[in-house]
C-alpha cells in the first residue's frame, strides 16, 4: 500500500477540505475575525484532518503489509486467513471474513480430494495383491508346461474380471458424467452378460433361467453389463455345491422397472445383509469361500448412485440371495 | 477357404489369430505393414479383414475409410476402447461390425461368421451324405426333404457338422449354444441331441451321431 497512492484515493477528500477551508476563510474575513485567529484555527484543522488520514494510513498499511507477508511466504495460499489477525477496520473485516469462507469451503473440496486419493491408493493395493493370485496360478502352470487349459482359462478369466472392475471402480468415484444413458432391452444386455460369463457359469453346472426381460430400461448398458457380471460372478462364487440355479427375471411397476437377480446360493447371515454394499466388506461369507476383495458390490452400488438406480440385496442364509436393481420410468431421464 | 486379412501390429497377436482362424477353416493373412493396406488387400483377394483401430503411426479408422474408397470388403474393427463413441466412429466410416479387446476368441469367430452370412446368403451349405444344412436360412433338407429343427437342434447338428470326424465335448456344445443365446445345461443338451438322433432316423439317416462316452459326440 503505497502513500502516494493513498493521496491520490483520497484526492477528492482532500479537495473538499480545502475548499471547506477557503470558505472558512471567507466567512472569517466576512466577520472580521482577527487573521491570527484564523491562521491558527486552520492550521488546527488541517492538522486534525491530516491526522485521521495518516491514522486510517497506517492502519491499513499495518494490516495489508503483513496480509501480503504472510500470503507471500505462505505455500498453501489457501490457508491466509488462519495466519493474520483481523484487522480492526471495516473493509479489512468484510475482506477477512470473505476469505475466511472461501478458504474453509476450498479447504473443504481439498480434502475431499485427498481422501478420495487415499482411498483408490489403498483400492489399488487390495487389487494388486488380489491380482497377483492368479497371475502366480498362471505362472505356475506355464512353468510346468500344463495343458490343463479349464484351469487356465479360469485363472485368465479372474484376471479379466479384476482388469475390468478397476476401470469401474475410477469411473464410479470420479466427479465427471462419464456415462450414456439409451433405452435397452433388459433381454439384450442380460444375453451379453451370460455369454460373456459362459464358462464360468457352466463349468459350475448353472441352470439358467430368464424371464420377463423384454422390457425396456433406460441406463448406460456398458456400466449395467458390468453391474450384472459382478453379481453373476458372485452367484457362482457362493453357490451350494450342486444344481446351482441363476434365476434373472424383470416385473414392472408404475413407476420403475425391477431387475431381479436370484440364485440358490448359501445365501448371507441376516446381520451382514445390511453391510454387502460397504467398501471391501467380506463378513462371513468372505472367510467360508474364496477370498474376495468384497470391493464388487461397492463399486456397483456407486455405479447405481451415479446413473440413478437403486439397488438392493435380500437373502436367506443357506437358501438364496437375491439382487434388485431399480430403473425409473421417470421421462427426466430420456435422452433421446 | 475363406480368406481373412488380419491387420494387427503386434506380431505375438497377428500370430496367434492367424493361428486362431486357420484352425477354424479359414485362411489367415496376416498385414504388418501399414502403408499400401488397401493394394495389398485387394492382392491377396482377402474375403474379410480384420483391423486393429489403434495401431501406431496409422489411424486405425483412416485405414478403414482408405479401404472402404475402392473395396467393399466386409470389415471388422477391433478396438481396446469399447465407448459408443467408438463404436459410432467405426460403423459411420463403414466398418461391418466392432468388437471391443479382450474378446473371448469364440465370439470373435462368431461375429467373423455372422459377417459371413449377412454377406453370401444362400451359398453357404454344410453337407454330410444325405444331410444339407443351409447355413443362412437355418434349415436341414435330408435328400430332398425340409425337416423343421429347433433352434438347439440346428445348433447342434451344425457345430457337430462343422466338426465333423472330431469328438466333440458335451461342454464344447453347451458352449455353442450359449453364445447363440440358448443358455442350456446338461440335461437340456441330452435331450435335444436325441431329439435330433430320432429326426435323423425318422428320415432314413440314423446313426450319423455317435456318443463316445466320457468325452462327447462324434458324427461322421
Amino acid at each position: 500500500m503505497r502513500g502516494i497512492d493513498y493521496i491520490k484515493e483520497h484526492m477528492f477528500d482532500i479537495v473538499i477540505f480545502i475548499f471547506i477551508m477557503l470558505f472558512f476563510w471567507m466567512f472569517g474575513i466576512a466577520f472580521r475575525v482577527q487573521m491570527d485567529f484564523l491562521v491558527a484555527m486552520s492550521g488546527m484543522f488541517a492538522v486534525c484532518a491530516g491526522v485521521a488520514m495518516v491514522r486510517a494510513y497506517i492502519r491499513r498499511r499495518g494490516f495489508y503489509a503483513d496480509f501480503l507477508g504472510k500470503l507471500g511466504q505462505l505455500e498453501k495460499k489457501y490457508y491466509i486467513a488462519e495466519m493474520v489477525e483481523p484487522p480492526d477496520f471495516q473493509e479489512g473485516k468484510i475482506l477477512y471474513e470473505a476469505l475466511y469462507e472461501i478458504d474453509k469451503s476450498m479447504i473443504e473440496h481439498i480434502n475431499e480430494i485427498d481422501a478420495l486419493s487415499i482411498e483408490f491408493k489403498e483400492y489399488l493395493e487390495m487389487w494388486v495383491h488380489e491380482l497377483k493370485v492368479p497371475l502366480s496360478g498362471l505362472t505356475l502352470m506355464n512353468y510346468n508346461e500344463s495343458v490343463d487349459y479349464k484351469a487356465q482359462r479360469r485363472l485368465l478369466q479372474k484376471l479379466s474380471h479384476y482388469v475390468e472392475q478397476v476401470l469401474f471402480y475410477a469411473r464410479a468415484g470420479a466427479p465427471q458424467k462419464d456415462y450414456l444413458m439409451k433405452r435397452c432391452v433388459l433381454e439384450h444386455v442380460v444375453n451379453k452378460v451370460l455369454i460373456a460369463n459362459k464358462d464360468l457359469l457352466i463349468e459350475a453346472g448353472m441352470g439358467i433361467e430368464k424371464r420377463g426381460l423384454e422390457h425396456m430400461v433406460i441406463t448406460d448398458m456398458k456400466w449395467l453389463e458390468f453391474i450384472l457380471g459382478q453379481i453373476v460372478n458372485n452367484s457362482v462364487k457362493y453357490r451350494k455345491k450342486d444344481k446351482g440355479k441363476l434365476s434373472v427375471t424383470a416385473e414392472e411397476e408404475e413407476q420403475r422397472i425391477l431387475l431381479h437377480i436370484e440364485d440358490n446360493g448359501i445365501g448371507i447371515p441376516a446381520h451382514d445383509i445390511e453391510r454387502v454394499f460397504d467398501k471391501t466388506f467380506t463378513g462371513e461369507n468372505g472367510r467360508k469361500g474364496a477370498a474376495s476383495t468384497g470391493m464388487g458390490l461397492y463399486i456397483c452400488k456407486k455405479l447405481c448412485d451415479k446413473l440413478g438406480h437403486q439397488i438392493w440385496l435380500d437373502s436367506e442364509e443357506g437358501v438364496y440371495t437375491r439382487l434388485t436393481i431399480a430403473f425409473g420410468k421417470n421421462s427426466y431421464y430420456e435422452v433421446c | 477357404m475363406k480368406r481373412i486379412a488380419v491387420i494387427e501390429d503386434d506380431e505375438q497377436v497377428r500370430e496367434e489369430l492367424i493361428s486362431l482362424l486357420n484352425k477354424n477353416g479359414y485362411e489367415g493373412l496376416g498385414i504388418a505393414q501399414f502403408d499400401g493396406v488397401p493394394q495389398e488387400i485387394a492382392q491377396a483377394q482377402a474375403d474379410l479383414v480384420l483391423l486393429d483401430i489403434s495401431l501406431p503411426g496409422a489411424d486405425g479408422v483412416n485405414l478403414l475409410r482408405e479401404i472402404r474408397r475402392d473395396s467393399d470388403v466386409p470389415v471388422i474393427m477391433v478396438t481396446s476402447k469399447d465407448t459408443e463413441m467408438d463404436e459410432l466412429m467405426c460403423m459411420s466410416f463403414g466398418a461391418d461390425d466392432f468388437i471391443a479387446k479382450p474378446y473371448h476368441p469364440s465370439i470373435l469367430l462368431l461375429h467373423i461368421e455372422a459377417v459371413f452370412k449377412r454377406m453370401c446368403k444362400g451359398q453357404e451349405m454344410l453337407e454330410y451324405g444325405d444331410i444339407r444344412i443351409d447355413i443362412a436360412r437355418g434349415k436341414l433338407m435330408l435328400g430332398e426333404e425340409a425337416v423343421e429343427l429347433s433352434k438347439n437342434e440346428l445348433g447342434i447338428l451344425t457345430y457337430l457338422l462343422k466338426n465333423r470326424g472330431r469328438i466333440v465335448s458335451r461342454d464344447e456344445l453347451i458352449s455353442y449354444l450359449w453364445d447363440s443365446e440358448e443358455f442350456v445345461d446338461d440335461n437340456t443338451l441330452t435331450v435335444n441331441v436325441n431329439r435330433v438322433r430320432r429326426k435323423l432316423e425318422d428320415h432314413g439317416a440314423g446313426n450319423v451321431i455317435k456318443t463316445k462316452r466320457g468325452q462327447g459326440y462324434l458324427l461322421g
